[in-house]
């Protein structure tokens, strides 16, 4: 499965326009029953005889709506509401009913109409909370932890080819000071690339994870969006049918579970040498196998990341509580688990929840913290510089 | 077995520019996968295990660089020497002559790697803006988002926020 961003905000703008038509539709509700309710309260008063009541019927009327699929009438179908009754003097005519019957019309449509941008700024706000999760490329980002992998780590553990015309013996006879600049770098070069394979296999190994876990979460998004707009579109057609708010319905919700996808990932790690292991094991492992791309390459495979589904209904039926809900869920379930995700990663203290936990030694924080313990005794990171200058010194014998 | 004037020349030469051609590759390998990594942590809002992997790559990729150019003033150092041992030395001299014409002619190493890029610099996030509505601000993705609290906040804090009904005609015949 493959996640794309733009699907992504096309569901969040249908949510938001369809949040928008219900918000209407509750709304010309409201005032259907308002007329009702104000019509009720009218009173024959003294004279009684002179007035009849009348039916008036509001099933000509159709919502405004720019889609026509979502169009609804009052028919009376399965609802509550077709019609008002309104006290009229008995030597009413048609053209009154008619007048007044166009007066509750207008208002039904001023009511539709007052809703139509009601849920503008969800979208932005659905794009405040999760552009962290959904912007990132994850087979860019997978591109390149492969090439960390393969074209780095690897290609470091080949090792270095490094005794260049057995200068390690004329070295010894040189005395200048960029002599023992040149030695040190020598002496120190073939294991400095074994670190920086090992090094570079972890980086490799924490982008993995990154990507994997982006990619649960951006996909899990897309499948929740979509779920709550197709929801929404149920309720709106729901509406038509039944001319008015649908009394029993169920509104699902796709939800996936974040904490799991990231939990999925801690096993593929447990391959993934210490960076406190001796550079010799890394040695054998890469040649065993060149094990190392593929394993991190399964680790940010993107196409199969199991989503972990939550069934969830929303106990939301109004567009206020669908909107509270769909934020929140978003917000909570979303963005929150997958700041924790990657803070879980990085963190040394977590332990995870799966088999055999404390074989995993994979941590960022480890991985940066085993680096500034090396940076600080100077030779065991940095290579000496050498400098473009003669290693000899007057006195230095020609000769090996 | 070489002279050692044969062997510095070929160390120079041949054999440390070989090692400055396998260590270009990979810090160029490690530089685009900087890089690219770089912009899209900077997308992914900034997480702690992003940065943190960033900064080793980055560290590991200063070394790499600063080695190239070792490598190739390695080169140089050793031409150098040799020409010392050449000036002062009558074998040093000998074997000089007698060293292959190829040898001598080949040119020396000139590796070059890039500086990497600042993760800090202003313009990641710029280049490759997110599709957006017309009108809608672009936000820095390190910057937390909102919760839904405060967006609700800000949304009752809006006029209009609940919008109205118009008023519901009652016949009163009195």
């Amino acid at each position: 499965m493959s996640f794309n961003v733009i699907d992504y905000y096309n569901a969040v703008l249908d949510i938001e326009k369809y949040l928008n038509y219900l918000k209407s539709n509750e709304l010309a509700h409201e005032y259907a029953k308002a007329v009702i309710d104000a019509n009720d309260l009218s009173s024959k008063g003294d004279l009684a005889e002179l007035y009849t009541e009348v039916g008036i019927s509001l099933r000509d009327w159709e919502s405004p709506c720019p889609e026509s699929r979502f169009k609804f009438r009052f028919h009376g179908g399965y609802a509550e509401i077709s019609s008002v009754r309104v006290l009229m003097p008995f030597d009413y005519t048609q053209d009154e009913v008619d007048q007044i019957r166009r007066e509750f019309e207008t208002g039904l449509t001023e009511a539709w109409n007052n809703g139509a941008s009601w849920a503008d700024g969800l979208y932005e706000y659905v794009n405040d909370v999760s552009r962290q999760f959904v912007k990132p490329d994850v087979e860019v980002m997978a591109g390149a932890v492969h090439t960390l992998a393969r074209d780095v780590t690897e290609e470091l553990a080949i090792g270095a080819v490094d005794n260049w015309a057995y200068i390690e013996d004329l070295l010894n006879e040189w005395s200048g000071d960029s002599a023992h600049e040149f030695f040190g770098f020598y002496t120190r070069y073939g294991s400095a690339l074994d670190l920086f394979s090992l090094m570079s296999m972890n980086v490799a190994a924490g982008f993995a994870a990154s990507t994997r876990i982006i990619s649960g979460t951006q996909q899990g998004a897309l499948k929740f969006v979509e779920s709550i707009r197709d929801s929404l579109e149920t309720m709106l057609i729901a509406w038509v049918e039944v001319g008015g708010p649908p009394p029993d319905i169920e509104f699902p919700a796709w939800v996936a579970d974040v904490a799991k996808i990231a939990l999925d990932v801690w096993p593929l790690l447990q391959l993934i040498p210490s960076v406190k292991a001796a550079t010799t094991t890394v040695d054998t492992m890469i040649t065993a196998g060149k094990n190392i791309s593929t394993l991190v390459t399964t680790i940010s495979d993107v196409s199969n990341v199991e989503l972990h589904k939550l069934d969830l209904n929303f106990d939301a039926k109004t567009s206020d509580e669908i909107y509270t809900q769909l934020t929140d869920t978003l917000y909570n379930d979303y963005y929150l688990k997958y700041v924790e995700a990657m803070d879980s990663f990085h963190d040394g203290s977590y332990t995870p929840d799966v088999d055999n936990a404390d074989e995993i030694p994979f941590r960022g924080s480890l991985v940066v913290d085993r680096m500034e313990e090396l940076q600080g005794g100077r030779n065991d990171w940095y290579l000496p510089e050498v400098h473009p200058e003669s290693m000899y010194e007057d006195g230095d014998e020609y000769g090996w | 077995m070489d002279t050692p004037i044969e062997a510095i020349y070929k160390a120079a030469k041949e054999e440390i520019p070989a090692e400055g051609d396998y260590l270009t590759r990979i810090a160029g390998h490690l530089h685009s996968a900087i890089t690219t990594l770089d912009r899209q942590t900077a997308h992914a809002g900034e997480p702690a295990l992003m940065t943190s992997m960033l900064r080793v790559g980055g560290d590991i990729y200063d070394v790499l660089h600063l080695a190239v150019r070792s490598l190739d003033n390695a080169s140089v150092a050793l031409i150098m020497t040799a020409d010392d041992f050449v000036n002062t030395d009558d074998q040093a001299r000998e074997d000089y002559e007698n060293l292959s014409q190829d040898l001598k002619d080949a040119e020396m190493p000139h590796h070059s790697t890039d500086e990497l890029g600042n993760p800090e610099d202003e313009g990641y996030d710029v280049e490759n803006p997110m599709p957006m509505p017309p009108g809608t601000t672009h936000i820095d993705p390190s910057e937390d988002p909102d919760t839904p609290d405060q967006d609700r906040e800000q949304r009752d804090a809006q006029e209009d926020s609940q919008p109205e009904l118009p008023d519901a005609p009652g016949r009163d015949w009195e």
